[in-house]
């Protein structure tokens, strides 16, 4: 099957100029990525903090412009994309954030803000919006009461469901979910996820999902990659990931996970004593050396390829040094 | 109480209200809660359940609008709602301390550790001899190797990890018996999430306080507490040893909740979620506050408020209909 997206050798660096009293410097938010997402297919990305979840979402909404590398759409390259063509791709690719208190502006009633895209798209003579709006405040599980509140006037859960209407007013192929669940509590979360489950059931889209939590990841995704700093050092079917975790990052994750929320069988393994000070990441070597329980000599000063584990499933790992070397995926020319 | 013990803190009772444009909104009512000394109890419920409430209660820091309506909070034996204000001053922070959730907001950033430390523990103790060496063993007690480096940093040169031992060290300096942590690792990564929690064990261990850990995260709570309270709209709907309470959920909205957690569900399958929205406090439904979304829910239940009761030793629950054993 072709991917529907494909996110090829991507970096993004920002430079950070010097400042009175800080040296400058460039920071590799996203350093050579690659994975692709099948059509229908929920792809997890997972990772802690400043790890460059956001900043790769960022570059596949075309929000910013990576350093290098590719994001193709249906095996086009989104950043060469101009004028029409440029929004029709734009049209397959929507986005739900963490945070929709933020991502809703406050002055506009939920008609208007599910109506927008549509407007803007021309995608129905303007008699038909309000019918496709309550249409799409059905799916969502709002209703027609809903039609004139404004977004302080509903709660969290709710606002989340408007900014989900939105992103499938113009019936896209893919929606990019950075942390959508992370701000509302469990029982307003289990709504919205299996809310989720039924959009791609009957309407077949693909979803990225950015999520730290990684008992909704399981619970939810194909896929799945784990980031730390910039870098993908795991990826494959997500079953592989939990059940034959093959990085000792991702170890360390799920070691970390309070195991009540991940599983009845406790994954003991033992937390890695406190750090001191921040340890800065080798410059040539494995990012995750300063931390890593199973450190080499050889880490330090190597960057580890990703080496495959099983059928899909990559790790960058030297303790994998004894697998096949590869580049996932393969670039395709 | 069929325990014959005294416990550290024992909450009885205790109802709060707000006065707001829209009303009087009910922020607790009846909450019963006991802490035994050297324990860890877990506090768990939804944004707006009146956990914070709960702890700001405790130290009587509520805003200004808030009243006790009733109710008696003893720590060790004293009634901390009728002590007057000299007193109060010298059980925060000696006797129960408290963090909270962003460390970054709660260390000054414009002072080095050593500053905020010292001006902590001086304010409690008077000018202390060998001060610096006091500094560095509470950091170190907090797990950090190198405590005089810490000293000299001020808090933007620490992760948000370090910052949060370094809020702990603050809250430990004055030994409390009574430690609050209002979400002390929601704004932290799950690692150091993992490490902060483990730490917080350490200090109970050793110092043998008392450890109320509030979280919104069921797993937090559950790895972590000898005993866990699940609040509902202000109210405490079960108590119990934290394993009893999470296999063996007796309350339906804690069973509720534990079922919407995808931890077990297999992938694709529908998550049980519990019907309805939580209800306003200003207007809250009659009887039990849950009965609107309660799938058990008769008569009965919209009447009398259930009372937290012993439904077995060291079981307390507030229902009229607890769910069967599913042992």
């Amino acid at each position: 099957m072709k991917p529907l997206l494909e996110v090829v050798n991507l970096k993004k660096y920002f430079t950070i100029r010097s400042a009175f009293f800080r040296k400058g410097g460039v920071v590799k938010a996203v350093d050579d990525v690659s994975f692709s997402v099948e059509p229908k297919e929920t792809f997890g990305l997972a990772g802690e903090t400043g790890c460059g979840k956001t900043t790769l979402a960022k570059c596949i909404l075309r929000v910013f412009q990576p350093t290098a590398g590719n994001v193709r759409l249906d095996g086009k390259d989104v950043f060469s994309l101009r004028g029409r063509e440029l929004k029709g791709a734009r049209r397959r690719i929507q986005a739900i954030f963490q945070n929709p208190f933020m991502s809703l502006d406050p002055r506009m009633t939920v008609q208007s803000i599910i109506a927008e895209p549509l407007k803007t798209h021309r995608v129905l003579p303007n008699e038909k919006i309000r019918g496709r709006v309550l249409e799409l405040l059905r799916t969502v599980g709002l209703g027609e009461e809903h039609v004139l509140k404004y977004p302080h006037e509903l709660s969290g859960g709710q606002n989340q469901r408007v900014a989900i209407a939105r992103a499938l007013a113009l019936k896209p192929d893919l929606i990019v979910l950075d942390e959508p669940t992370s701000s509302l509590d469990v029982s307003v979360q289990a709504q919205i996820l299996n809310l989720l489950t039924d959009i791609q059931e009957q309407s077949g889209l693909g979803y990225l999902f950015i999520s730290h939590d990684l008992s909704v990841l399981r619970y939810l995704t194909d896929k799945l990659a784990i980031m730390y700093l910039g870098r993908i050092v795991e990826i494959g079917p997500s079953d592989a990931v939990f059940n034959n975790t093959a990085h000792p990052y991702t170890k360390l994750l799920l070691a970390s996970v309070p195991e009540f929320s991940l599983t009845e069988t406790a994954l003991s393994g033992e937390l890695p004593e406190l750090p001191e000070r921040f340890e800065a990441p080798p410059e040539n070597g494995c990012k995750f050396y300063p931390r890593c329980q199973f450190r080499m000599d050889k880490c330090k000063s190597n960057d580890p390829s990703l080496y495959q584990i099983a059928q899909e499933h990559y790790a960058a790992c030297f303790l994998h040094e004894n697998k096949p070397a590869t580049f996932y995926p393969k670039p395709t020319s | 109480m069929s325990r014959v013990q005294s416990y550290l803190l024992d909450v009885t009772d205790l109802k709060l209200t707000f006065q707001t444009v829209e009303g009087k909104l009910q922020a607790l009512d009846n909450v019963q809660l006991q802490i035994a000394r050297g324990e860890i109890v877990g506090l768990v419920g939804e944004t707006g359940s009146g956990k914070s409430v709960t702890s700001l209660t405790i130290l009587r820091v509520i805003p200004e609008n808030g009243r006790i309506e009733r109710g008696r909070i003893l720590l060790d034996g004293n009634d901390l709602l009728t002590v007057n204000e000299q007193e109060l001053r010298k059980i925060r922070g000696s006797k129960i301390a408290i963090v909270f959730q962003d460390p970054s907001a709660s260390l000054n950033p414009v002072y080095t550790i050593r500053e905020q430390m010292r001006d902590m523990v001086t304010s409690h103790e008077g000018e202390v001899a060998a001060l610096e060496e006091r500094l560095v063993s509470l950091l170190h007690d907090v797990g950090f190797v190198q405590p005089e480096r810490i000293l000299n940093s001020y808090p933007h040169e620490l992760s948000g990890g370090m910052q949060q031992r370094v809020a702990l060290a603050i809250a430990l300096s004055c030994s409390p018996q009574l430690l609050i942590a209002d979400e002390p690792t929601t704004a932290l990564d799950v690692v150091t999430q993992a490490q902060i929690l483990k730490l917080l064990k350490q200090i109970r261990d050793k110092t043998g306080a008392s450890i109320l850990l509030i979280s919104h995260n069921l797993g937090v709570v559950a790895s972590n507490c000898d005993r866990v309270a699940v609040m509902y709209a202000g109210t405490i709907v079960e108590v119990g040893p934290t394993s009893e309470v999470f296999r063996n959920p007796k309350h339906h909205y804690t069973k509720g909740l534990l079922n919407a957690l995808p931890r077990k569900a297999a992938k694709g399958s529908k998550l049980p979620i519990i019907a309805g929205s939580i209800p306003s406090l200003i207007n809250p439904p009659s009887g039990c506050k849950f009965h609107p979304r309660c799938p058990y829910a008769t008569e009965v239940c919209s009447g009398e408020p259930p009372k937290l009761e012993n439904i077995a030793p060291d079981r307390l629950v507030a229902c009229y209909h607890p769910a069967g054993d599913e042992r």
